[in-house]
């Protein structure tokens, strides 16, 4: 039976919790509002969420010799038009998913099967490689990107797709976390494979992959929110070409120039960004469970 | 269909020896149980003959090939485990056509989509469907075609995994205690159903199991392993009267034998709890302590001047047909089990006190080491008349 703790305490529980999500939620609450507002009021911090929705003229559209009835509209319409119009936001946005999806699926090429070499088949020197993998997880990114940028430059990649892939093509994450959840898997299935006939690779990708979808969406979740809000390594390796730029990289094209940042816009901008990690992870959420209770390891 | 033969397999883990020399013949479609404590080395011996694990020293021939350089796959046996190793993602038609698939697809014809662009994949495909449908309807698994193993019970999915051992209809089957997961009544029917199943296929069995009443019920013939060693094989009532080896004896039959310490004379006249009893030994072996096993049915009620031993009644275990006696005899701290027809156990109730005997030629004599010796029966003689239930 569960402990029931008195009301006191139960009450206490829920306010730390609530305070901890308001932190959470607060930068996300900020920015969607912000993306809604007219820069007026993001200034004098009024309107409230949603703004006054008061239609304002963009005075940039005029400075470019339209009338003045062509240029009003309502903030939040100019905000996220800003947002497509001032830098090639679709093309930032292809990008992270080009980088992003292809970085998980080299990761997954590489981590699964050497997860299932260093879970399930015995070779001398495997406790040796498995330890290495573990002092790899220890490595900060930081730490070895000066390195792996003058490698990229000298092989010339810099300003490429590869340079934004190519460094986070093998995940010690990956390898543990799948090594992990392999270790659960029964001997006898893998050994009812070779049986039927399975080779080693087929073992792999039409037994372990399968049996794996809660441990493969939980790591999917960690890279793919990693890559696409990375900015750090972008920032190094792709130095002048916008047709590269990934989205957190696009959202500097709003950063203030002579004319103040344009903070309705840059937020905008933000909002469409993390969209489609949201919808994700929803989405994620849900073949989570239906891979828990499909793979009937309840 | 084939025979196969083990030549002194020996299997090592590190420091332990799991299998000691291992010799043995199976023949062509015999249906032959290997019996032995947990831990013997039964699961072992069964993953060497699969190829699943490689045997430290000698050779497995199947159809009398040796096949220690062929991968398992290609051993053409099918393995039923005791986990049941299902594919947890796919329905139980996919399990079952999984060894099919895979031995008659090519890598493009098994590819989700590329599959049906090449040619010949659908009349495989049909043939596979027909297999399955065979194999399906023998287990009666028609209705569950569509069925996950998670909506399965454990007696349903025991069935899918004989279903996926019998598609391809291998020459040898293997079993690893596959019915130790199940309650106790489905193991019964599970028990008869494998036993059909052999007598249908004609294929070579080998049935590992813990359980000897599995192995008394289900085989033709029974191998004893004991510490990585077989000590007795041979058919089930040989193995059950006659066992070759105080561990043998010990383990088959239920309720255990009941085993009393004895000794012999020099002239090999065998005293049992200190007193004769016209039994002697056909080879000497003077002057040596022996155990003497009596198994629990062999035992009867006597009267008391002519019994060999008396005891109090300390538990009666009733199961309808026959009763279960257990006695603490006189003078020593032996326990005794008597197994007595109903009719006969019918005055008995707990504290009494019951005397015994039983027949000579059923007296099962070990020496030191528990190796079995044979004995005869003095012809004439005051206590071989005493015993009433020869
Ligand atoms: N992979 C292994 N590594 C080390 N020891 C093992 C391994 N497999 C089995 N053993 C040992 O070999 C012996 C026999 O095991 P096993 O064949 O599983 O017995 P059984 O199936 O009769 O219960 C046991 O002592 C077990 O600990
Ligand atoms: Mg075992």
């Amino acid at each position: 039976m569960r402990h029931h703790s008195s009301p006191l305490v139960e009450a206490f529980k829920h306010a730390v919790l609530i305070v901890g999500a308001l932190i959470v939620i607060l930068p996300f609450y900020t920015m969607l509002s912000y993306s809604l507002k007219s820069p007026h009021e993001i200034e004098t911090n009024t309107g409230g969420f949603f703004g006054a929705q008061k239609p304002m003229v963009d005075e940039y559209c005029v400075k470019l010799g339209n009338s003045r009835e062509q240029c009003t509209t309502i903030p939040v319409v100019y905000n996220y038009t800003q947002a497509f119009k001032k830098a090639p936001l679709l093309r930032y946005l292809f990008n992270g998913a080009f980088v992003t999806a292809s970085i998980f699926l080299i990761q997954l090429i590489v981590a699964v099967p050497a997860a299932y070499a260093l879970s399930k088949l015995r070779w001398w020197g495997r406790e040796t490689v498995f330890a290495m993998v573990l002092f790899c997880l220890l490595i900060p990114v930081h730490a070895i990107a000066l390195p792996l940028y003058i490698m990229l430059a000298k092989v010339g990649l810099t300003n490429t797709y590869a340079a934004l892939i190519i460094p986070w093509t093998i995940s010690v994450f990956g390898i543990f976390l799948m090594r992990q959840f392999f270790k659960t898997v029964p001997d006898d299935l893998i050994d009812a494979a070779r049986l039927d006939g399975m080779s080693e690779l087929s073992i792999v990708w039409r037994v372990m992959l399968p049996t794996a979808v809660p441990a493969l969406m939980a790591f999917a979740i960690f890279s793919v929110v990693a890559h696409w809000n990375d900015y750090f390594w972008p920032r190094v390796v792709i130095t002048g070409n916008r047709e590269l730029f990934t989205p957190p990289l696009g959202l500097r094209e709003f950063r203030g120039g002579a004319d103040g940042s344009a903070w309705g816009p840059m937020m905008a901008t933000a909002t469409i960004i993390v969209i489609p990690l949201i919808a994700a992870f929803l989405l994620a959420q849900k073949k989570f469970i239906e891979g828990i209770t499909l793979s009937g390891m309840k | 269909m084939a025979n196969l033969k083990l030549q002194a397999i020996t299997k090592r883990f590190g420091a332990t020896q799991a299998l000691k020399g291992i010799e043995l013949d199976i023949r062509d479609g015999e249906f032959l149980t290997l019996v032995g404590p947990s831990g013997c080395g039964k699961s072992t011996l069964l993953r060497i003959i699969a190829g699943l694990e490689e045997q430290s020293g000698g050779d497995v021939l199947i159809a009398d090939k040796r096949v220690s350089k062929v991968r398992p796959s290609e051993r053409d046996l099918a393995m039923v485990f005791q986990s049941y190793a299902l594919y947890p993602h796919l329905s139980v038609f996919d399990n079952i056509a999984v060894p099919l698939r895979m031995r008659w697809l090519s890598t493009w014809q098994r590819l989700p989509l590329a599959h049906w662009l090449v040619p010949g994949t659908r009349a495989q495909e049909r043939n596979i469907t027909g297999r399955v449908a065979e194999a399906s309807e023998i287990l009666g698994l028609q209705e569950l075609l569509n069925r996950k193993p998670a909506q399965l019970s454990g007696g349903q999915r025991q069935r899918v995994a004989v279903g996926r051992a019998i598609v391809r209809h291998p020459k040898v089957f293997l079993f690893d205690e596959p019915l130790s997961n199940l309650d106790a009544k489905l193991r019964v029917h599970m028990r008869t159903e494998i036993t059909q199943l052999h007598r249908r296929l004609r294929s070579t069995f080998i049935y590992v199991t813990h359980d000897q009443t599995e192995a008394m019920t289900m085989s033709d013939r029974i191998a004893v392993m004991m510490e990585g060693e077989l000590v007795q094989v041979g058919t089930p009532s040989e193995v059950y009267q006659n066992p070759r080896d105080v561990r043998v004896a010990e383990f088959i039959g239920s309720p255990k034998i009941n085993l009393f310490p004895g000794s012999v004379t020099s002239n090999g006249n065998v005293y049992l709890l200190g007193k004769e009893t016209a039994l002697c030994l056909e080879a000497p072996l003077a002057g040596e302590t022996i155990q003497i096993g009596i198994r629990p049915e062999h035992l009867c009620l006597a009267d008391p001047e002519r019994a060999i031993f008396s005891g109090v009644v300390q538990l009666i275990e009733n199961l309808g047909a026959e009763v279960f006696l257990h006695l603490h005899l006189d003078g020593g701290d032996q326990s005794v089990i008597v197994r007595l027809p109903h009719d006969l156990a019918a005055g008995i109730a707990v504290k009494h006190r019951v005397h015994l005997d039983f027949p000579r030629e059923r007296a099962l004599v070990f020496d030191l080491q528990g190796r079995r010796v044979d004995t005869e029966v003095a012809e004439v003689g005051p206590v071989r008349e005493a015993a009433p239930c020869g």
